[in-house]
């Protein structure tokens, strides 16, 4: 039904005129940038050579730098030891106000974005919570002898979705069903205190959230196939929610709102015509960006996330994970091993 | 990678030439379910078509290209929304393509969704791409996608039996 209602679009093509100037603006913006490459060739080689040059001594006095001193867990430590990598950098332990440049290699650790935002509004609370949720990408438990490795969030308002079913490719009603049934049976096992609401609340009202996926403030993989590597990337996500009780919040998801339905009204308004956002619109996407991000910065501020691997001579390891948000581009994390 | 010689300079334009022709469809129909109107969607085209320039996509296997675009095309969509320098006008002229009437009525509809849903649908069944793939374009997690599959076939089938518009 939905592919028959889609055959509309086939009516819809560009313009013969409109691809051909496509075609020459591509050929004449390759035919100059092929012109500025060559004659700065020569002059971008020597500061290439310098560049690596210099990487080299860094890298190398790096490696064979001071030793770091070993993460101390509140259990015996034993000679195992594990890391932990986003989206292929190590976390490892920087001075978060004086390092931030080093740390920004890890952009790209989460991504993610809106969600459960306008469905969350209960009767007893004036304005609507804030929820977004992220996908750590490429993210992995690397080490030996690992049994099973345990997240535990710290934090009010900061917490985990978790997928068993893990990745899924198809999206009919049977498999959709099943991925639904496995979940809720695993939904019983875990625990959700840092959130203002229950795990079958988020299931039910989310948008975006639910399907697939387990609320939990701590939760454990097993790693039963005894990897090396323990790559979590397509079943872990991680919540930041809104906490009322933090005036400055608060007064930010407010305006938040407002700006929202501002936006919406607008919009109703402008359909008739050309469809195009007018200044006010765009001022005001500009200013949901902003508190957004301010939101985050907050929620995360007091979050950190402990990691405790036991490995398989009953031995115990703890590190302690901190992330915060880069202040440049508001979609990139940084992620750290605390003191 | 740029090119060091008239031949490999000739293989460039060429590739680059046939990858607009190829996808121009592609490109423009996103555009156009993303921001409504065919102007716009043109634009789009031009300036998805130049950034193809400047990047490496050219060198990218047939999926990962298409991805590619995607994505570039998406971001294009979401800018142009966003921008403030943004003031035209198009004249009407005999270019622009004919949309029969039912179809119209049924992209009117399919433009009343939230702009997540519309995505999402259109991706998964115009584009025919996997829930995996889609997750690969948008940079969400498969389970938000099939999250908002869901929830858009939902609202979707609402907003067309509703009414007496009983497209279904």
């Amino acid at each position: 039904m939905y592919k028959n209602l889609y055959k509309s679009f086939d009516n819809i093509s560009p313009s013969d005129s409109a691809v051909e100037k496509a075609v020459c603006l591509a050929l004449n913006t390759d035919e100059k940038n092929i012109c500025k490459v060559h004659n700065f060739s020569k002059r971008k080689m020597t500061i290439s050579v310098l560049a690596a040059c210099l990487v080299l001594v860094f890298v190398c006095t790096f490696i064979f730098g001071l030793q770091k001193p070993p993460v101390s867990g509140d259990e015996a430590m034993g000679d195992n030891n594990f890391i932990i990598r986003a989206n292929a950098y190590q976390a490892e332990k920087f001075n978060v106000d004086e390092d931030k440049a080093v740390i920004a290699a890890y952009s790209g650790i989460l991504s993610g974005g809106w969600a459960m935002y306008q469905n969350f509004e209960k009767e007893s609370e004036k304005s609507p919570n804030f929820f977004q949720s992220y996908a750590f990408n490429n993210f992995s438990i690397e080490g030996e002898n690992i049994e099973s490795v345990t997240f535990r969030s710290n934090a009010q308002g900061t917490y985990f979705a978790v997928s068993p079913a893990g990745f899924f490719v198809n999206a009919d009603d049977a498999e959709i069903n099943r991925i639904e049934n496995e979940t809720l049976k695993l939904l019983s096992d875990m625990s959700l205190s840092n959130s203002q609401y229950t795990a079958e609340e988020l299931c039910e009202y989310s948008d975006g959230l639910s399907f697939g996926r387990i609320y939990c403030d701590t939760f454990t993989f097993n790693n039963t196939e005894k990897t090396n590597n323990i790559n979590l990337s397509n079943k872990l996500e991680f919540v930041l929610e809104s906490n009322h009780s933090d005036k400055v919040i608060s007064e930010k998801l407010d305006k938040l709102w407002e700006c929202e339905q501002k936006i919406l009204e607008l919009r109703s308004k402008n359909t008739s015509d050309s469809g195009m956002p007018s200044e006010e619109e765009d001022a005001l996407y500009r200013e949901l960006d902003e508190l957004s991000v301010e939101i985050r910065q907050r929620i995360l501020s007091d979050s950190t996330i402990d990691v405790v691997v036991k490995f398989s001579d009953g031995t115990q390891q703890t590190k302690k994970l901190i992330m915060g948000l880069e202040e440049a581009d508001n979609n990139t994390f940084w992620l750290t091993i605390s003191e | 990678m740029q090119p060091h010689n008239e031949s490999e300079l000739k293989n460039r334009k060429v590739c680059l030439e046939q990858i607009i022709r190829k996808y121009a469809d592609m490109i423009f129909r996103i555009a156009y379910n993303n921001l409504g109107n065919i102007p716009d969607a043109e634009d789009i085209l031009q300036e998805v078509s130049i950034a193809l320039v400047t990047s490496d996509a050219p060198n990218f296997d047939e999926e990962h290209l298409r991805f590619w675009l995607c994505r570039v095309t998406l971001n294009k969509c979401r800018n142009h929304r966003k921008s403030l320098l943004r003031h035209r006008t198009e004249p009407l002229t005999e270019d622009i393509p004919y949309v029969q009437n039912k179809d119209k009525g049924i992209i009117e509809e399919l433009r009343k969704l939230p702009e997540k849903y519309r995505t999402v649908l259109f991706l998964y069944y115009y584009e025919e791409m996997t829930i995996e793939q889609i997750a690969k374009v948008l940079k969400k997690s498969p389970n938000t996608i099939g999250s908002q599959l869901r929830r858009g076939r939902e609202a979707l089938r609402k907003l067309l039996t509703d009414g007496g518009n009983n497209y279904v």
